[in-house]
């Protein structure tokens, strides 16, 4: 589905953000990216989306170059990123084309399975955080995209509506069988989200080790297990080069 | 923390007579001055003898007559200077080269008074119709170009990359993303410089004017009559508040999202934030 090879990406200032970074999603797949801030994390997700181009290597999705924002992919920020002045509705359609009328039904059934379809009339400012965070989530699925990105798409919650909403993701994920790339420096997200961990090293950002989630879904933070990956997670986030780990419920 | 009226219909009926309260003890301590021959009616006639002044003008159609020319004034010279500001605005709220080639010389331009270029007015346009609506022009373009151009700079990058993330062309961001975000500023602009479209008018009909309300109060001091003069400065008042209240009722109507309108908003009372 998305294939990274050899990507590296460089600044005009000689700054180098990625270097041979490969990078494989298979359709269905959950892969989460771990590294500390200014890793390359968020570049990386940009190139995914098409907003910039790689300075060497490939990107390619279902086999094709991506050169420019592709509707086949959604995008979840870490702050909702709402129009103020669009009702939820309109802001959910925004991301589609089409008449009005063409939108609707894709816009309610959206709605509906983030849970939102009363809101539809309601500005963003008349709703929480969590509940801006739903609305984008579902601008993200409106379009009916083949892969989600989402770039620290809880951080800006607190910890009672963060948990509550990766679990209406896990949910919502099982259901659809997306393909998700999430970028994330909370390693408890990434293990409760993914099923691969990819750990990511600044200076310049490259991919230093691998980690496969195999816990059950519902509930991973409960699962036994649990303490013990995000232990191996956190070592090989401090050292520089971590072999690749294995983890088993 | 700022305290408001209570909403429901005596909290409407308050905010609607509160603004009234002082301007009417002024007028009624006016009167009671004039009438107790406090205030000499030669240098401030009472209320009542301005208002039949007015009434008199009104029966004779000059009224109409100096209001109507003096509003197409104020209105040629609000849209021509409204469109150029709005237009310099999003250029060179949107291109850095066209900021960095005009801004500086707008803002050289900015500090001169518009009622500074009078005698050179003049000498370019004469004293015709055109002279007074290129000052109003002047006048307003400044205010609405600043509040523009800081509008579209103050739009958050994120909501513009949303905008790339989901393919919109470049006209379609500055249609959907960059012209709704900036109308909250742009639409301060267009407040304050339809106020000073009638400061500019007031003086720029005072000179070889023979039509509009300047010229009404210019003529009126010829022949003493201070009731007619006091009318036409209370009427430019009147003319400048209705303006101002025609620009709010646009800010409600237009930004009924933005938390500063949600007072009034019919839907925002209707449903209040949620937690």
């Amino acid at each position: 589905m998305l294939l990274l090879e050899g990507v590296a990406k460089s600044f005009r200032n000689g700054f180098t953000a990625l270097k041979a970074i490969d990078l494989r999603i298979d359709a269905g797949e959950r892969v989460a990216i771990v590294g500390s801030s200014g890793c390359g994390k968020s570049t990386l997700l940009r190139l995914v989306a098409g907003l910039a181009a790689p300075s060497t290597g490939r990107v390619l999705l279902n086999g094709e170059p991506v050169l420019r924002p592709n509707p086949a992919v959604g995008f979840i920020y870490q702050e909702p990123r709402l129009m103020p002045w669009l009702r939820v509705r309109d802001n959910v359609g925004f991301a589609l084309r089409g008449r009005a009328a063409e939108r609707r039904e894709p816009v309610r059934s959206a709605l509906r399975r983030v849970g939102l379809e009363e809101y539809a009339s309601f500005y963003p400012k008349q709703l929480s955080g969590g509940m801006a965070q739903r609305v984008a989530i579902a601008r993200a699925l409106a379009p009916a995209p083949k892969l989600i990105l989402l770039d620290e798409p809880f951080s800006a919650l607190d910890a009672i509506k963060r948990a509550d909403l990766q679990n209406h993701f896990l949910r919502l994920w099982e259901s659809e069988k997306l393909s998700t790339l999430l970028v994330t420096h909370d390693v408890e997200e990434a293990i409760v989200l993914a099923d691969r961990i990819l750990v990511m090293h600044p200076g310049p950002g490259r991919i230093s080790a691998e980690l496969r989630v195999e816990l059950p879904l519902e509930d991973r933070r409960q699962a036994r297990g649990f303490a013990d990956l995000k232990q191996q997670l956190l070592d090989s986030l401090r050292h520089d080069e971590a072999p690749t780990l294995v983890a088993h419920g | 923390m700022v305290r408001g009226f209570s909403s429901g219909r005596r909290g409407r009926l308050k905010r609607t007579l509160v603004p009234w309260l002082v301007p009417a003890l002024l007028l009624a301590f006016w009167q009671v001055s004039s009438m107790l021959g406090w205030i000499p009616t030669r240098i401030l006639p009472a209320p009542t003898a301005i208002a039949l002044a007015g009434l008199q003008l009104a029966r004779s159609g000059e009224l109409w007559t100096h209001l109507s020319v003096s509003a197409a004034r104020a209105g040629g010279g609000f849209l021509i200077g409204a469109s150029l500001g709005l237009f310099f605005g999003v250029l060179n709220g949107l291109l850095r080269r066209a900021e960095l080639l005009l801004d500086s010389s707008f803002q050289m331009l900015r500090n001169i008074p518009p009622l500074a270029m009078i005698p050179l007015v003049i000498l370019w346009f004469g004293i015709g119709e055109e002279a007074r609506v290129f000052l109003v022009s002047l006048g307003v373009f400044f205010p609405v170009y600043l509040n523009t151009f800081n509008g579209i700079r103050s739009i958050d990058p994120g909501l513009l990359e949303m905008g790339r993330v989901y393919g919109l062309s470049n006209w379609k961001i500055i249609t959907d993303i960059v012209l709704p975000g900036a109308m909250p500023s742009i639409l301060v602009g267009v407040r304050f410089s339809l106020g000073i479209a009638w400061i500019i008018l007031i003086v720029g009909e005072q000179i070889a004017a023979n039509s509009g309300i300047g010229y009404l109060a210019m003529n009126a001091r010829e022949f003493m009559q201070t009731d007619i003069i006091v009318f036409s400065i209370l009427l430019y008042a009147l003319l400048g508040k209705f303006s101002d209240a025609l620009a709010r009722k646009l800010e409600f109507r237009l930004l009924p999202w933005h938390p500063n309108f949600q007072r009034l908003s019919k839907e925002f009372r209707a449903r209040p934030a949620l937690s």
